[in-house]
């Protein structure tokens, strides 16, 4: 479904993507790890398209296609989709005006019909239900005056209407008590499927506890600098990511090696 | 300068033929104070460029056409086109005006209660010339107002809304001044009046409306009082043609505990002047001015409001919002004034601007002037463009780049629209200004 191959990228003057390789089949759950200033983030954005993050090296197909040269709302129709690590606030733009769009932009993308307020209210209530949100929040303004729990269970909740082939979930951890992290994680986890692929992106384990992926990488100054199975991430719990970046020079050779 | 002085001596000598023509219609005191306003207007002159209120606003271009307009007396056609542009279905009472007259047969006052006057200014001025007057002759000359003693010199019809001690109107009282093809190269004086006694209550909803491409000037000045709690809402709709100068001053006395709620929404027109003043006249009056501006190429939008704090215990709240795309510029120019008496006062004033062009730019200046000790005063303005993050979250979600846009630049002003009174105003104005902002994207 993805292929990244030697993928470099900057923002501004700093480099921070130094040569990313990763291959995500459907039905594939993948964590990306690493500490603060690993470039983490900057995978997410550059899969999305946010502007400012320039690519400078390297390749992104995505069904085939090449990533890199569409739009950030063509990527979304096409079926990627982002959940921010800090989700955006718009005073003045309602929940459901702003989602109804969304997915109606998609769906006339996929050649489906466009769906009226009923039905797309049908649809909504539904999927609400995963992230446990009361229909009030749909007649509030995005994310405003949201805690930062029902803004993250917003970020699930536009996940389910809009249903991507390749979800990445940037930090959604952050900011989450226990029980909200809970709920959101049941969110994602009953959106898993076998035509559905995940990149989640997270500082801690403690998300993978309850979002299980099949691989983990370990991101350390812009490269994976480790690839393996859900037990990695037990491994860097208890080591901490020193031990990953005791082990970071002597494998950098090998790791920018084409 | 020099220049000035000839179109003020021009504007002067229409006023010759255009008094012969009224002739037979005003009565003695109605062509008094008409003579009198153009004896002010012929001594203070145009306003020039020196004058603060008129730094960012060119009168030359409005002085020229008022000078070339020819006087005539308007023609009105018994024409429905308006309803293309307007839906009265809904509407429980309104006045129609076109090019400047009133036209009784487009209009509906409706079922009014008693005390209530709401019908067209010459139709007063025929049948409760005493009314007429006293209204006409409030008009006091608060410094300088070269357009409101044109407008007392020339106006040629408009709205009264007299209510009674304690008579409430609670649908809105729409008013329609619709500018035809048959206004071109001329100029419409509409003057319209509200007076509201102790307690009254009414929703007066002001639509300009250019119905073609014409060229023509709009001087239109409404006055309002509000007697002892009596309570307000003025609504002022501008939806001028392209080639259009707009020019209202709306002043409103306030009285005690009374409240004004003001709303001002520019849409379109080539130049478009408010000037707003809102007289907080005694203890525990109150006034929200609200406003919108969209502007896009060509298009020039001026907004100047006073807020006279005069006694104490008043409170003020004035938000105006401007969305200026193309090459198209915007003025706010607001004052608020806090008198040695008038103790107790809380006023606020914001200007937010949203820029969505390289080509747009803004004068703002909001401004306090505080006479008094223990008063709670704030006041600011802020100049800025989209939010990159809030367009890429909305791109990210599959919306357009230029919808996307749209909804943030609509977004902006949907805290001014959202106070608008009644709810078919909300969401009518609401997708006005969506689509005057929609039109202004375009050109970016």
């Amino acid at each position: 479904m993805l292929q990244i191959k030697d993928l470099h990228a900057r923002a501004g003057d700093a480099e921070i993507l130094k040569g990313i390789d990763l291959s995500v089949r459907a039905g594939e759950v993948h964590a990306i790890m690493g500490p603060n200033g690993s470039g983490k983030s900057t995978v997410a954005n550059v899969l999305a398209g946010r502007p400012g993050v320039e690519v400078t090296r390297g390749s992104v197909r995505f069904e085939g296609e090449d990533l890199l040269a569409f739009a950030p709302e063509e990527r979304a129709r096409m079926g990627i989709f982002l959940a921010f690590q800090y989700p955006v606030e718009i005073p003045g733009i309602a929940n459901s005006y702003f989602l109804k769009a969304a997915l109606n932009a998609i769906r006339s993308h996929r050649g489906e019909e466009e769906l009226d307020a009923m039905d797309f209210l049908a649809v909504v209530r539904e999927k609400m239900k995963l992230v446990e949100m009361d229909e009030r929040f749909m007649s509030r303004s995005v994310n405003e005056g949201f805690s930062g729990g029902e803004k993250k269970r917003n970020e699930i909740l536009q996940m389910a209407v809009l249903e991507p082939r390749l979800a990445i979930l940037d930090e959604t951890d952050s900011g989450l008590d226990i029980d909200a992290l809970r709920t959101v994680a049941y969110g994602v986890n009953s959106l898993r499927s076998p035509d559905r692929s995940m990149i989640v992106i997270t500082h801690y384990q403690r998300l993978l506890d309850y979002i299980v992926p099949d691989f983990v990488h370990v991101l350390a100054d812009g490269r994976i600098v480790r690839s393996g199975g859900k037990e990695l991430a037990l491994e860097l719990e208890e080591k901490g990511y020193s031990w990953i970046a005791g082990e970071t020079e002597a494998l950098a050779p090998e790791a920018v090696a084409p | 300068m020099s220049n000035l002085i000839a179109l003020r001596d021009r504007v002067v000598s229409n006023f010759r033929n255009f008094e012969a023509l009224r002739e037979d219609v005003d009565p003695a005191w109605l062509a008094t104070l008409r003579r009198e306003a153009i004896e002010r207007f012929a001594e203070a002159g145009f306003p020039t460029r020196k004058r603060e209120d008129w730094k960012y606003t060119p009168v030359d271009p409005i002085a020229r056409a008022l000078a070339e307009t020819a006087a005539r007396r308007s023609r009105i056609f018994a024409s429905r086109r308006f309803a293309k542009a307007v839906d009265i279905s809904t509407m429980s009472h309104f006045l129609v005006f076109v090019d400047g007259s009133f036209a009784p047969d487009l209009s509906s006052p409706g079922a009014l209660p008693d005390g209530a006057v709401v019908d067209g200014l010459s139709n007063v001025v025929r049948d409760r010339p005493d009314l007429a007057e006293a209204l006409l002759a409030r008009t006091r000359s608060a410094g300088p107002r070269c357009f409101v003693e044109l407008n007392s010199a020339f106006q040629s019809d408009g709205a009264v809304v007299a209510l009674s001690a304690g008579v409430v109107v609670s649908e809105p009282i729409h008013l329609l001044f619709l500018a035809t093809e048959d206004t071109d190269g001329n100029a419409c004086f509409e003057r319209n009046l509200i007076d509201l006694a102790d307690d009254a209550s009414a929703v007066v909803v002001e639509r300009h409306l250019g119905l073609g491409d014409a060229a023509y000037v709009t001087d239109v000045v409404t006055e309002a009082t509000l007697g002892s709690n009596a309570r307000l809402d003025h609504v002022a709709l501008v939806r001028q043609s392209s080639r259009a100068m707009h020019l209202a001053t709306a002043s409103f006395e306030i009285g005690s505990r009374a409240q004004l709620r003001s709303h001002a929404i520019s849409l379109s027109g080539a130049l478009i002047r408010n000037d707003i003043n809102a007289l907080l006249a005694e203890e525990g009056a109150e006034c929200v001015l609200n406003g919108i501006y969209v502007a896009g190429d060509g298009q020039h939008v001026d907004n100047q409001s006073t807020i006279d704090h005069a006694k104490p215990h008043g409170t003020s709240r004035e938000l105006y919002k401007g969305i200026l795309g193309g090459r198209s510029r915007g003025v706010f120019n607001g004052k608020v004034i806090v008198r040695p008496d008038a103790q107790k006062s809380d006023a606020q004033q914001y200007n937010p601007n949203l820029l969505l062009s390289d080509g747009a730019e803004i004068d703002t200046r909001p401004n306090l002037e505080i006479h008094a000790d223990d008063v709670k005063c704030a006041h600011g303005s802020t100049v800025g463009c989209l939010d990159a993050n809030a367009l890429f979250f909305l791109r990210s979600r599959g919306i357009g780049e230029r919808d996307a846009r749209r909804m943030l630049a609509r977004a902006f002003a949907t805290e001014v629209v959202d106070m608008l009174p009644v709810d078919e105003l909300r969401s009518e104005f609401g997708g006005l200004v969506g689509s005057a902002v929609a039109q202004i994207g375009e050109l970016r």
